[in-house]
This record gives structure tokens, C-alpha cells and sequence, in this order.
């Protein structure tokens, strides 16, 4: 039985497409993370499983009963928004007992449910405040007592920490990763930042265009991503892509990639390929920077290829540096350990891992 | 800081030139504060005078002699037409006109700007626009057609007739103060309020209503001030004991009995203003702010 599941969802506005056949479903406990570009229809999907948009057609279920037609407040969910939406003059008291004396709550139960839910986010301290008087990541964790005081069956974020600094969104993502661990709720969680994305998910729905491009486990979607879109949006840096060709050598598959009289033979007899390529198809060959190091550390693998290019750019991170090479008419991007020493424009060494390499179909940008 | 350096940077000489620029700037509103207060002066000062005071000529002299008896004169005593009452009962018929007109048009404002600004439907942009065209229609256009309104309801001539007058006048208005006003409201405050389980007015009253402090400042002010100086309905739509004090004031000024009573006819005018510029003294700030915080989001 799944908590949520959307089948055969629309939503138009006007002659625009925001969602075209949205299907999913989430289990109980788990931790969706709905992630893409701006504009890619994610909000709109959680909107509209909030019940706050129509949409044009299709089904949301909870609990496999379809609630297309119930108000938000009867659908047992609880939501954080982006801008925290708290009343601005209500204090921070008032504000997250605001529901449940709507809903006509005995006072001695919203009395225990504050103070569970105050104790639980470490806002004690601030009950008696107004909204105005608080800072960031305070009225964050307002809002989010104020979905937690409802114990609802799905908390919904909606890009709950894009407001905050870089450092008290880190902060705020372990805490939140931790109140889904130590209460098991489901989740559903909007965001366009990948890392976000990654580190807070048990599943992540990658969205573009108003369609969800690949459904799975993070590790899944870093690992096998489905197509060039999804491979290029998860991990940072982001993959390296070249274009070539499959061709037969020896009875070995090999890509083949051309550029001004130099070709550059990647052996690919181990990938294990989903869709058999024909000779001589267009394909990306795609490779994470981190599997692009140098030679000096790293061990060969069995397969893995070495080759002597010139370093472009680097972008130090402290544990490690991001360098850029030209390669076959582009660029491909390696992630060295900050102990090599890397000088500009002086040819070395570099080792690539070819274990972990993804193939897209040239035209179709598909997993082949 | 960096700016100090600046001056000091640039020499002595040019330190002068902003503290001339200010002085100026002073010095030229200080005589837009004369040119605006000089006509308040002879006003207070001419209703302070006797007759016989005034009649030597000295406009703007004060008075030798301060005298009430213009103010009691044309608060109890002085004539219009026939009937010797002063302002008084007419100052009562404004504020029982003012009063609820002002209650009425601003609370269906509210609700109105409400609906147009978080609960939009089909059209709605369009009735927005209807209501504003209704600020823009002239006094002098809307007469006839509701004096025959009034007939038809029956209550022509009386002071419900005059209220609904002002509230249909005012509808405009007050929509537009509080309508651009919950514009600004972030919408996912709406959206939260209704995961919570709020309605439309459990939405409208504890979480909007309070914060609309501002705009609810604004927008009696210029309904007070509108409805409490409006002449032209006051004179069209009331008939002799219900009259407003514009009316009556104007009724006071022009009845002469041989002597032109200058002294009276100021005192009256003043009783006259006095109310809303009592309203602007205390809700003065209110206004500016409110009107900022309309129109610039955020």
C-alpha cells in the first residue's frame, strides 16, 4: 500500500503543459525529493498534492483512496513553505497552535502538542515572540512546528531552505534528515538544488518539462543515471560528456571520438548495455569527474585508460581540485587530490576509470 | 565615513556649499509653510476679532482684543435663512451621517479587496476594473440617476439616503486601498492558513484583519475627509433638518442680515474643519505610511 501515489496526472495552464503524465507512488517513511529546474512543474505537482491547485487531469491518492476533490485540511497533511508563511502578527505560540484551534482542538491537547513539538525544535524559548523578531533559521523552525504539531500522514516542503545562508542550510538539512529518521514520517520535499536532493532522499523524482525523468534511489540516479538530462543535474561537478561513435574493433565494442585527425579509442566491451548500439552509432560517453584523477594515487582498474592531456583551469575546493582539460574538441573536467601538484598548460597524466562510465543514444540523449 | 574623508579630501572650500544647499532648502520651505498657513492665520485670527475690530481693516494684525463671541455665535446662535441654530444640530447630523458611511464603505472595501486580491475567480480582474472606473465618474454624473434610486428605495431626503450615497461613492475607493494593499500579502500565507483549515473568514479575520492596520488608517481618513467635507450630495440629497454641516455652513455664510459677520463666518468654517483636521494630526503618520506600503511591494 503506498501513502501517496499520482497516476495519470495533468496540469495545464492554459495551452501550457506544466505536468504531462505525472505517475508516482511513495511508500510509508519514505523521503521523496521532487528536484529540477525552475519552472520544471515540481511546486505545481506539490500543490497540487496539497489540494491548493486544481489539477487538469488524473488522480493523487493517499492511502489509496483519491482525494482529487477533498480541501487541503481534511487530506492529514502538513506543509513548509519557502517563505515560511508564519502570521506575521501572531506569536510564534499562536502561530503553530493556529490549526489545531481551527480544527477545534481541546486546549489541554494543544497545551501537550506545543510543548512536544517546541522541545523537539529547541523554540521554547521563543513561544511568546512574533514572527518579525526572529531570525531565519528561527522562523524555520516555526514553520516547520507548525506542520509537525499536526502529526500529519505527509509533510510537504516546499523549498524550505533557499532562503537561508549557506551555512544554516547545511545546518537545517542534518536536522531535517534527523527529525525524518527519528519520527519516520513521509515526506515529500521540493528543491532545485541537487546536493539538497542527494543527501535528504530515500527516493528523488528528477523533473524537466513537466515530467518526471527518472524515479529512483539517489545512489541509483548517481550511479545509472537515465539520460544525459539526469546525468548532467546530479553530482557536482557536474559529468562529463563526449560525443562519438560505437564501432566494432575486434570483436570488442569501442568508442570512437574524432577530432581534427585525432581519434581517441575508449574500449567499452564491459559496459553493459541495455539497448545494443548498431556499428557505427552516434552515442555520449559520459564520466564522472570524480573517476578522472591522476595517475600517482589511484590503482588500476580493470578497465581504465591513461592519457596525457593539458590542464586548462583549476578550481581548488581544499580537500580537492577541479581540473579542466580540453579533450576531442571539448572539455572533460577531473577531480584530483589538492596533495598533486597541477600546473596549467603543462601536459600530465590522467587516468580514467572506465568502470563506471554511462552511454546515451547521440540522438535520443537516452540511456543505451 | 568614506564620505567625511571625501569632504575633507576635496578642501575647506566646498564644505560650505552643503550646508548654503540646506539653508536654502529651508528658506524655501519656509515660505511654502507661510504661503500655506497664512489663510489658517487670518481665518483664527478673524473669528477672534469684534466686528467693529475687523471693520478697521487690519487683515493680519492680531487682535486687540481676544473675543469668543463668534464661536459661541456660530456654534448656537447664528442664522441660516430663518432658522436661528447655529452649527450645532448640523455638526450632529454629519458625524451621525460620517460615522456609519465610513463604517459601511471601509468594511465592504476590506471584503472587497479580499476577494480581488486571494480569492480570485473568473472576471474578477475585470470587476476590479469596473470599481476603479467608478472612482473616475464626477459627482455631478451620478445626481440624477440617484436621486431617482433614492425615490425608488424610499429614503430620499433623509440621512440612510445620504449614507447609502456615500458608501456606493466610496465602494470604489476603499476596494482599491485594500485591494492593492492584500496584493502584497504573500499568497503562500493563504495557502497555509488553509492546510491549517481556515475559511474565508477565519482567514479574512484572525490572520489578515490584523494586519491591516495601515491600510484600514488610510483608508477612514480619506473617507472621513471625503464624506465630512462632500457638499454637493449633502445639498442634493438632504432636505432641512438633516442637512450636513456644509451645507449649513454654506447656508450660514450666505444668509446676510445687513452686516457681514466675517467674524462668525470664519468661526463657523473652522467648527467646520476642525474634525478632519483632527484626523490628520493623529492618524497623519498612519497615512503616509499606508500609502507607501500599498504601493511598493514588499
Amino acid at each position: 500500500m503506498s501513502v501517496l501515489e499520482a497516476k495519470n496526472l495533468y496540469k495545464n495552464f492554459g495551452t501550457v503543459e506544466v505536468l504531462k503524465d505525472i505517475n508516482l507512488s511513495i511508500d510509508e517513511g519514505d523521503f521523496l525529493v521532487l528536484v529540477g529546474p525552475s519552472g520544471c512543474g515540481k511546486s505545481t505537482l506539490l500543490n497540487i498534492t496539497a489540494g491548493l491547485e486544481d489539477m487538469s487531469a488524473g488522480d493523487i491518492m493517499i492511502d489509496d483512496a483519491v482525494v482529487n476533490e477533498v480541501p487541503p485540511k481534511d487530506r492529514d497533511i502538513a506543509m513548509v513553505f519557502q517563505s515560511y508563511a508564519l502570521y506575521p502578527t501572531m506569536t510564534v505560540e499562536k502561530n503553530i497552535t493556529f490549526g489545531m484551534k481551527v480544527r477545534k482542538v481541546p486546549q489541554a491537547l494543544r497545551k501537550e502538542a506545543l510543548d512536544r513539538v517546541a522541545g523537539l525544535l529547541h523554540i521554547d524559548h521563543l513561544l511568546d515572540r512574533k514572527p518579525s523578531q526572529l531570525s531565519g533559521g528561527q522562523r524555520q523552525r516555526v514553520a516547520m512546528g507548525r506542520a509537525l504539531v499536526r502529526e500529519p500522514r505527509i509533510f510537504l516542503f516546499d523549498e524550505p531552505l533557499s532562503n537561508l545562508d549557506a551555512k544554516l542550510r547545511i545546518q537545517m538539512r542534518s536536522e531535517i534528515k534527523q527529525l525524518h529518521q527519528r519520527l519516520g514520517t513521509t515526506i515529500v520535499y521540493v528543491t532545485h538544488d541537487q546536493t539538497e536532493a542527494m543527501s535528504l532522499a530515500t527516493k528523488i523524482a528528477v523533473m524537466n518539462g513537466g515530467v518526471i525523468e527518472q524515479l529512483g534511489a539517489p545512489q541509483e540516479l548517481y550511479d545509472t543515471p537515465n539520460s544525459v538530462f539526469v546525468a548532467d543535474f546530479i553530482g557536482s561537478p557536474a559529468m562529463n560528456f563526449i560525443k562519438g561513435q560505437v564501432v566494432d574493433v575486434a570483436g570488442n565494442a569501442c568508442f570512437v571520438s574524432t577530432h581534427e585527425g585525432t581519434e581517441v579509442r575508449v574500449p567499452i566491451g564491459h559496459y553493459g548495455f541495455t539497448d545494443q548500439p548498431v556499428e557505427g552509432q552516434d552515442v555520449i560517453l559520459g564520466v564522472r569527474p570524480e573517476y578522472i584523477t591522476s595517475n600517482a594515487t589511484d590503482h588500476h582498474g580493470v578497465a581504465s585508460m591513461d592519457f596525457d592531456l593539458t590542464p586548462k583551469l583549476m578550481e581548488t575546493t581544499g580537500f580537492d581540485q577541479h581540473v579542466l582539460f580540453d579533450f576531442c574538441g571539448g572539455e572533460i573536467a577531473g577531480r584530483f587530490s589538492s596533495k598533486i601538484e597541477v600546473v596549467i598548460d603543462q601536459p600530465q597524466t590522467v587516468h580514467i576509470d572506465l568502470s563506471t562510465i554511462s552511454i546515451f543514444d547521440g540522438k535520443s540523449e537516452r540511456r543505451i | 565615513m568614506p564620505d567625511q574623508t571625501a569632504n575633507v579630501a576635496r578642501g575647506g572650500g566646498k564644505r560650505w556649499s552643503p550646508i548654503l544647499l540646506r539653508g536654502l532648502l529651508f528658506l524655501i520651505l519656509g515660505l511654502f509653510v507661510l504661503y500655506y498657513t497664512l489663510p489658517l492665520f487670518v481665518m483664527v485670527v478673524t473669528s477672534l476679532k469684534s466686528l467693529p475690530e475687523i471693520r478697521q481693516g487690519a487683515l493680519l494684525g492680531l487682535p486687540k482684543e481676544i473675543v469668543l463671541d463668534a464661536w459661541k455665535n456660530a456654534w448656537s446662535e447664528a442664522c441660516a435663512g430663518v432658522t436661528c441654530v447655529g452649527l450645532k444640530p448640523y455638526f450632529w447630523n454629519s458625524v451621525v451621517l460620517v460615522v456609519p458611511a465610513v463604517i459601511i464603505s471601509t468594511a465592504i472595501g476590506a471584503i472587497n479587496g479580499y476577494i480581488l486580491s486571494m480569492w480570485q475567480f473568473k472576471g474578477s480582474n475585470i470587476i476590479f476594473g469596473l470599481m476603479l472606473f467608478g472612482c473616475f465618474i464626477p459627482f455631478q454624473a451620478v445626481l440624477l440617476p440617484m436621486a431617482i434610486t433614492l425615490g425608488k428605495i424610499g429614503i430620499a431626503g433623509n440621512v440612510a439616503g445620504l449614507v447609502l450615497v456615500h458608501v456606493v461613492y466610496g465602494i470604489g475607493f476603499t476596494t482599491l486601498f485594500f485591494r492593492n494593499y492584500y496584493v502584497s500579502v504573500p499568497v503562500e500565507l493563504v495557502k497555509a492558513a488553509k492546510i491549517d483549515g481556515a475559511g474565508f473568514w477565519t482567514i479574512f479575520g484572525p490572520i489578515l484583519l490584523p494586519m491591516s492596520a495601515p491600510v484600514i488608517v488610510v483608508t477612514v481618513i480619506w473617507q472621513f475627509t471625503s464624506i465630512w467635507n462632500d457638499f454637493l450630495f449633502g445639498v442634493s440629497f438632504s432636505q432641512g433638518d438633516n442637512q450636513p454641516i456644509t451645507v449649513a455652513l454654506n447656508n450660514i455664510v450666505n444668509s446676510t442680515t445687513g452686516v457681514k459677520e466675517y467674524n462668525v463666518d470664519m468661526a463657523s468654517a473652522m467648527i467646520a474643519a476642525i474634525p478632519t483636521l483632527l484626523v490628520y494630526i493623529v492618524a497623519g503618520k498612519y497615512f503616509i505610511r499606508g500609502l507607501a506600503a500599498g504601493s511598493v511591494k514588499g
